[in-house]
């Protein structure tokens, strides 16, 4: 059938998916551990007779016997992915036509195969072992071969992380656009959640939605984990969050034990009786998960019929509440944005314009101190962060991919992605989880062309500059005419209205006095005649005058006032605070006043807490071994104590009188070194080494960011390459030694986990590295770490090797061929001493 | 007793026993020792901290399967284990299981979103990294534990013990034998666990073990 039939079948009637496939192969002799796809080949009389049955009972669309069917699962069985997936088809087909041809009161009834993708076993990184693309290819293979052998429509389901079903979408996209319009089908998705109404990854049933829906998808829902009794309270959610068709297929309850008691199988009759009801809470596809038989399904089809909830018209209960509010988010974090939201604050610090710090640590490939500037602006009430990570001399789109893969593991914030390279941004889109801001398109047909595809196929909001060929129209009208003309083009892509928010473009008031009055009356009327979202980067109107922060907090509150919906601005800048959370309370978005407190509150306690902090410590006594002597409003105690705010302070108050060398050798290290001799006698342990090291680098960092201002460089005393070795993906250890080394003045390239020995040998060579640090954790990767080695001694003759790890010992360590054995983080900083410190 | 037949356990993160002793434990400290007091109560914060974080974001669920084993007294002491068309050569899981009649196969974890926080906070405080690694270990083996006392009473009234748990990489136990559990139960189905090329786990706060059933 062909899709735009499907379509118009799932908007106008209500349908029902069969019931549960492995469960009944089970019942029907399939041996435990045995695949159920061979069956498609060893007994496919069986599996007819299984399709057969649920179309009999009324089913509309029936699953292939395909759930587990990738590569990675049948490489080396008897079978080829092409034999499995193909015959699984076939059954599927013949199963078709044997009902249509029978005399059945179903045998007119709509019949459709949905090609059955379940998760492909794997947990996508970073928390397990295959990468988005390899997910994507391996989905794409499965993919390919269903719909060649004429698949109605793709059903990915069970899916427990929204990550995978992106990369399964995109797979599916990607399948469709290489194999023709002739193989276009709908894309059906169901997702799994937990009692809470969580996926297994964090996701809640609103964000997923909003990712999936925004990926393009023609009908979404959920499935299996739950019984009907528990997802009957989900529906809802979904109803109130969608317009798309919603698909229910529950479990017939797992039999399990609860606090001791077993609950049993919900039995057809029961079943029958709640999933029917589905109907009136928003679904319209409905059918069954595990456990489920065509029993299940026939009395579905019965009730739903007795109860005439057949004609979803009839009921036509739409619960969809719709909006011109938009919502972009992580995969665990949701924010919106419209005119009865509160405006969304978006950070611009992670941007290396005019910051010479910044542009330093892209240079140096510092993402650390691209996720401080992410944790900071969070910290300070940003709800989004912008990302743009742009310099002519390093590659864009391999920063920008590495940067927000990192900041999506530190913070749950939403990211913009801003960048003019549509190739960076392509690939951006492509691994970003979630749905992302994009910034930005422009009212040039050449950029419109670039990006509108990329917002249809990965999802997205888009910020639309209200420019042009002609470059910015000074006045008003000029500008709401370009938005009307970016509007007309999104049409045409197929992206909706709602989804653009306009910049009308914040010129530096020092320039052109109507400056300001110009771009306030482009937002109200881009909000009040175009009913559309708006954003500003509110900075550049005090461009080019003094004390910028007071014009640009007052502009800021001016535009909010105007209807601005999004501002991109300054979270570390108080002023600006000050002015967003008095405009929030004053027009009446801020209940009881509660954040404006909390924010008032928290202004006055950041003074108070480093003087209470100095008053406890002059309290406490002193035990470590040393220092006892010493002064608790030294920079020394501070370190010792692991206390990162009075370390800070220290720093700056010595920077008055040392140079930053003088501070690190004669202050930080001996501290340090103090730390390191208590660790080593046992008196204080991991924890405390780490809180101190991580007081170090608080410190560190100010004399860095000193020296960068006043245009110097660090005296470096060493650069080292750590690494966790090929198949070990343990590097807890590896970062403490990480941190360590970089707190005694070494330069450490970090290549992170399970790394290809040419990787580690060719930086070697690039950068003429003496010393390589290596770790590994488990007795089957030290094979991994011996061949490393071997490697570096082949072709960096002159570079030390030297190897830690819970496996590890002085004997493994001789017989690999390592230099040296380091038995925790302070014996490799004393090693790497020895070698370059002579 | 149902054999043959996949139990679904889910727990509540609540009914968790936490043991600060074994955080301890994990962290190297030994409860007795006196070291620095005053610092002690910097890394207790951080303990208290890590329960609450942990408790707010973890699933524990498991799976598990009690199955019959086919292997005769002679072959167990031999080292041969022989269950649901599978075969093990493993003297100390053999010893381990040594007059049992039924294998429970079991595979737990307490989900993915301890490792986004352990990810999260090594990079940007490793310190507590390292805390919420040992109270997510403390955790796993907690509900384990307990999850272990439930099989304990309900497999009781049929006259069955159970012996000590065993997982693989003990012993004489290849690490290999983790594909048993995943091609056993739907293990990344139902509860999201899944094994990677090297055998070992996603998530990581995950165990799986072999635990024997004896006629008492």
């Amino acid at each position: 059938m062909k899709k735009e039939k499907i379509l118009d079948l799932i908007k106008n009637q209500v349908l029902f998916f069969d019931g549960g496939t492995g469960s009944v192969l089970q019942s029907m002799g399939l041996q435990p551990g045995e695949l159920p796809e061979t069956w498609n080949i060893t007994n496919p009389d069986k599996i007819i007779k299984l399709h057969q049955d649920y179309f009999l009972s009324g089913a509309n669309i029936i699953k292939t016997n395909t759930f587990g069917a990738n590569s990675k699962k049948f490489d080396g069985t008897n079978y080829s992915l092409e034999q499995i997936i193909s015959s699984a088809l076939n059954n599927a087909k013949k199963a078709r036509s044997l009902v249509e041809q029978s005399n059945s009161e179903f045998s007119n009834d709509t019949h459709l195969i949905a090609l059955d993708i379940g998760p492909c076993g794997k947990l996508i990184e970073p928390l397990g072992d295959i990468s988005f693309e390899e997910a994507v290819k391996l989905f794409s293979e499965t993919m390919e071969i269903g719909l060649l052998n004429g698949a109605d429509l793709i059903l990915i389901e069970t899916m427990n992380d929204c990550y995978e079903a992106k990369s399964a979408i995109i797979a599916a996209k990607e399948t469709i656009e290489k194999l023709g319009n002739d193989y276009d089908v709908p894309i059906f998705v169901t997702t799994v959640y937990d009692e809470t109404g969580r996926s297994l990854t964090g996701t809640n049933i609103e964000t997923m939605i909003t990712i999936l829906e925004s990926l393009g998808v023609d009908a979404l829902g959920m499935n299996c984990s739950l019984g009907p009794i528990q997802m009957k309270n989900f529906i809802k959610d979904f109803s109130k969050n969608t317009n798309l068709p919603i698909i229910v297929n529950p479990n017939a309850g797992l039999p399990r034990t609860k606090d001791g008691k077993t609950i049993y199988d919900i039995l057809p009759e029961q079943f029958s009786e709640i999933v029917s009801d589905f109907i009136i809470e928003g679904a319209s596809i409905i059918g069954g998960c595990c456990g489920t038989t065509p029993e299940h399904i026939k009395l579905l089809v019965q009730k739903t019929k007795e109860k005439k909830l057949l004609n979803k018209n009839n009921l036509s209960q739409s619960f969809f509440e719709k909006t011109n509010t938009i919502k972009i988010c992580s995969n665990t974090k949701i924010v919106k944005i419209g005119k009865d939201e509160k405006p969304v604050l978006i950070g611009e610090r992670i941007n290396p314009t005019g910051k010479k710090r910044f542009k330093q640590a892209l240079r140096e490939n510092d993402i650390q101190y691209i996720l401080q500037e992410g944790i900071k602006q969070e910290e300070n009430g940003a709800n989004v962060l912008d990302v743009n990570v742009g310099l002519p001399e390093i590659d864009e789109t391999k920063m920008m991919i590495s940067v927000i893969k990192e900041l999506q593991s530190v913070t749950d914030l939403p990211l913009q992605i801003d960048t003019s390279n549509p190739k960076t941004m392509e690939q951006a889109l492509r691994i970003y989880n979630g749905k992302a801001l994009i910034n930005s398109v422009n009212g040039k047909q050449e950029v419109m062309e670039q990006i509108f595809p990329l917002v249809k196929k990965y999802g997205g909001s888009v910020v639309a500059l209200t420019l042009d060929e002609n470059g910015i129209p000074e006045d008003c009208e000029g500008r709401i005419e370009i938005a009307k003309k970016i509007l007309s083009t999104a049409k045409k892509y197929g992206i909706k209205k709602e989804e653009i928010i306009f910049d009308p473009l914040t010129m530096a008031v020092s320039s052109n006095d109507k400056a300001g009055i110009e771009t306030l009356k482009a937002v109200k009327i881009l909000s009040t005649e175009l009913n559309a979202n708006t954003i500003l980067g509110i900075s550049n109107i005090s461009f080019g005058l003094p004390q910028r922060e007071i014009l640009t907090s007052a502009f800021f509150t001016m535009a909010l006032t105007n209807g601005l919906t999004c501002a991109i601005m300054n979270p570390n800048s108080l002023e600006i605070m000050k002015a967003y959370n008095s405009f929030c309370t004053l027009s009446g978005k801020d209940k009881n006043c509660t954040d404006y407190i909390s924010f008032a509150e928290n202004i006055i306690s950041k003074q108070p807490e480093i003087l209470e902090q100095n008053k406890i410590n002059n309290q406490n006594s002193v035990t470590i071994q040393n220092s006892n002597s010493l002064n608790s409003d030294t920079i020394e105690y501070a370190i010792i104590k692991g206390l990162k705010e009075q370390t800070v302070l220290k720093t700056k108050e010595l920077l008055k009188t040392k140079t930053e060398i003088e501070i690190i050798n004669e202050n930080l290290i001996p501290a340090l070194d103090i730390v390191g001799k208590g660790f080593e006698q046992k008196k204080i342990y991991l924890p405390q080494l780490l809180l101190s090291a991580e007081a170090v680098k608080a410190g560190f960092s100010i004399l860095k960011d000193n020296l960068i201002s006043s245009g110097r460089t660090e005296e470096i005393k060493g650069e080292i390459i750590l690494a966790t070795v090929k198949g070990d993906i343990h590097d807890i250890g590896k970062n403490i030694v990480k941190v360590l080394l970089e707190n005694y003045g070494f330069k450490v390239y970090d290549l992170g986990k399970d790394v290809e020995p040419e990787e580690i040998v060719s930086l070697c060579l690039e950068k003429n590295i003496k010393l390589v640090g290596l770790s590994a954790l488990m007795t089957t990767t030290v094979p991994a770490m011996e061949e490393t080695i071997k490697l570096i001694k082949e072709k960096c003759l002159d570079c030390k090797v030297c190897v830690g790890g819970a496996v590890l010992t002085q004997e493994y360590s001789d017989m690999i061929g390592a230099d040296f054995y380091a038995k925790d983080a302070l014996d490799t900083v004393k090693f790497a001493q020895k070698i370059f410190v002579k | 007793m149902e054999v043959n037949k996949i139990i679904h356990h889910r727990f509540s993160a609540e009914d968790i026993k936490i043991s600060r002793k074994e955080i301890f434990r994990y962290l190297g400290y030994s409860y007795s020792q006196n070291g620095d007091k005053e610092n002690h109560s910097i890394i207790n914060e951080m303990i208290e901290k890590s329960i609450s974080e942990i408790k707010k974001i973890m699933q524990p669920q498991s799976l598990y399967e009690i199955i019959k084993i086919d292997s005769t007294k002679s072959e167990l002491n031999t080292g041969i284990i022989k269950f649901a068309n599978t075969e093990i050569k493993s003297f100390d899981l053999g010893k381990n299981i040594k007059n049992c009649d039924y294998v429970i196969i079991l595979a737990s974890t307490i989900g993915s979103g301890i490792d986004y926080l352990i990810k999260k906070y090594s990079k940007i405080d490793s310190s507590f990294a390292s805390i919420l690694q040992a109270t997510g270990s403390m955790f796993i083996e907690s509900y384990v534990n307990e999850l272990n006392f439930l099989l304990k009473e309900e497999i009781k009234k049929d006259g069955y013990i159970l012996h000590p748990r065993f997982s693989s990489g003990y012993g004489d136990l290849s690490l290999t034998t983790q594909n048993i559990f995943f091609t056993l139960l739907p293990c990344c189905q139902k509860i999201g666990l899944t094994l990677m090329d090297t055998f070992t786990m996603a998530p990581e706060k995950s165990i799986t073990a072999f635990i024997g059933l004896e006629k008492e």
